[in-house]
């Protein structure tokens, strides 16, 4: 009850009669598409620096493991707004990593569509690594070295056998990091602003609506959930085919 | 020398040497716990501490290759098929990581599918597969990579007698070709009898003898061994309750049975007598005393029948009844065995489909 009752207050309160207008107004389309395709970006990020970091975990047996895993952890359960203020510190104009990157290249990364990314990722990636250790753990490792007897080295073993077996759980990491993202709000506000067409992702957009027009900050709220449900259902849908 | 030398030092799991000629099937036996998987695994490479265990193939050292640069074929009690992957990208795996193009692996795989009766299942998963038809896809799967030792871990365990039977014959017709090694971890009388050409026996971790089946059941050094070997086993075809021998003459089975079976006795079930016995046994051959062996009080001894059939057999008698028929090389007695302490195997009318 306490669950549901939100959303059909969202959903009851909604300005139906404008809903058209509101959505494709040029603001949101802009803030809408932003969102969409940095959240995906921060996707594609955490499968190429989450999948090595995951089989470690998983597979491989080193000192410091559990050291590794609870850095891994720390953004999960970090206020957004201080992963914010972290990020700021590495890359911001006097960071240990943006000053010397601004005094060599001139970029600056705070405040732009990269810092908005780079936000994405950092809180995403624990969710994406967490999924696919767990799917990484289930399938069996004798199958693996099946696999080495047959000749498959470790690279062939990985890609023909581990990742194959392990997809369901990928996939749902995958969709975890994608919806984090989406919803990134402090962190974004913190580390890249809120300016319009560059950072103001749908979160912002929300609350910056909220602030003059009520009934523009429902309108976009109801297009993240209907967003939301939507990948749900249709992952869902793909998972019950698999089985 | 060719074939296969393994020389294992793990003390406390398994400490020994264990020697096969190429072509040779080596069955290894011991209770639960006796290191025979691990034997597996050193061969294979597998073990963590495979530092510790010496294996040469064909004069090539393999103690310091991992397992993908070994040419080792396995195959488990589960048959361990790729999921994923359907029939013939399960068989067609091994040839493409070893480096053959797409199309000649699937084109051998396909070829292994077909002599292995499985072609026609080529385009299923492993879970729509019977049991013994995953294990032939195994079986297939690891020849396929041109093996020079083949690792059988109890192969036909899981599957039902008269399955695991039809594939122990499969198998055989392959091994006959095969010129590698064959390692086969059983705890099926069947199995050595069937296939084996010698046998490897361990115990808590020991390989504590090795010989011929027949050199193994006539002095077992181990209980489990004598129960394993000491087995005897005659072949026939069956009509009804009598079995037509293949070394001749008939045997009298209390229970029913149909086609090619494999008949078991157990040596304490053979009775031996001075003269022909007029109890109730209905199976009963003169025989002459081949050898006779001594082991905890009981005496086992090795037969050789006269008449009625060319077979060898094994009884097992007290001391004290083996001192009043006066054991010795080439005395004449007679043996018997009630029909219901037979059991009657259907082979090869069997069909995993």
């Amino acid at each position: 009850m306490f669950l549901v009752l939100p959303l059909v207050a969202l959903v009851a309160s909604a300005p139906w009669g404008r809903m058209g207008a509101i959505v494709t107004a040029p603001d949101a389309r802009e803030a809408l598409w932003l969102s969409l395709w940095t959240s995906s970006v921060a996707a594609a990020l955490c499968l190429v620096l989450g999948l090595p970091l995951a089989w470690l975990l998983a597979r491989a047996d080193f000192p410091g493991r559990q050291l590794l895993r609870a850095l891994v952890t720390v953004p999960l359960v970090l206020p957004p707004v201080v992963a914010g203020v972290a990020l700021l510190s590495a890359f911001g104009r006097r960071g240990i990593v943006g000053e010397p990157l601004r005094a060599a290249f001139g970029t600056q990364i705070p405040y732009t569509t990269a810092a908005v990314v780079l936000a994405h990722t950092f809180v995403a990636l624990p969710f994406f690594v967490l999924s696919l250790e767990g799917a990484l753990r289930s399938t069996p490792e004798r199958l693996e070295r099946v696999a080495a007897s047959l000749g498959a080295d470790r690279w062939t073993t990985f890609r023909r056998v581990t990742v194959p077996l392990a997809a369901p759980g990928l996939a749902a990491g995958l969709v975890l990091a994608w919806a984090r993202s989406l919803g990134e709000f402090g962190a974004t506000i913190t580390f890249a602003g809120n300016y319009p067409g560059t950072t103001r992702t749908m979160p912002l957009a929300v609350y910056t609506a909220l602030q003059q027009d009520r009934d523009t900050a429902i309108a976009l709220s109801l297009v993240l959930l209907a967003l939301c449900v939507a990948v749900l259902l249709a992952l869902r849908e793909r998972w019950w085919n698999v089985r | 020398m060719s074939g296969l030398r393994a020389r294992l030092d793990l003390p406390g799991r398994l400490v020994g040497e264990v020697n096969a000629a190429p072509g040779e099937l080596v069955a290894v036996v011991g209770p639960n716990g006796a290191g025979k998987t691990t034997l597996v695994e050193a061969v294979a490479g597998t073990l963590p501490e495979r530092h510790s265990c010496l294996v040469v193939v064909d004069d090539e050292d393999w103690s310091a290759l991992p397992p993908q640069r070994r040419h080792a074929g396995l195959v488990f009690q589960e048959h361990l098929l790729f999921p994923h992957l359907d029939a013939r990208a399960n068989v067609a795996f091994g040839p493409r990581s070893r480096g053959a193009s797409r199309r000649e692996a699937v084109a051998g795989a396909d070829r292994w599918l077909e002599r292995l009766g499985v072609a026609d299942r080529a385009n299923s998963r492993p879970h729509e597969l019977s049991g013994g038809q995953s294990q032939r896809v195994a079986l297939a799967r690891a020849l396929a990579t041109d093996p020079r030792v083949l690792l059988l871990d109890e192969p036909f365990s899981s599957l039902d007698i008269a399955v695991a039977a039809s594939l122990r014959d499969v198998l055989g017709v392959h091994l006959r070709q095969f010129t590698g090694v064959t390692l086969m971890v059983t705890h099926d009388a069947l199995d050595v009898r069937a296939l084996a050409d010698r046998v490897v026996v361990l115990q808590d971790g020991t390989v504590v003898q090795d010989g011929t089946p027949e050199a193994i059941a006539e002095a077992p050094a181990t209980p489990h061994a004598a129960r394993l070997l000491g087995l005897n086993v005659l072949s026939g075809i069956a009509t009804g309750t009598e079995v037509a021998l293949t070394t001749g003459g008939a045997l009298v089975l209390a229970t029913p049975a149909t086609g090619p079976v494999l008949a078991t006795f157990a040596p304490s079930a053979v009775t031996l007598t001075a003269d022909e016995p007029v109890g109730s046994a209905r199976n009963r051959w003169p025989v002459t005393v081949h050898r006779a062996v001594e082991r905890d009080g009981v005496v086992r001894v090795h037969l050789h029948a006269r008449a009625g059939t060319d077979a060898d057999l094994y009884a097992d008698v007290t001391r004290g009844a083996a001192a009043e028929l006066a054991l010795t090389q080439g005395r004449e007695l007679w043996a018997s065995v009630k029909a219901t302490e037979v059991t009657a195997w259907e082979a090869a009318a069997a069909t995993d489909r």
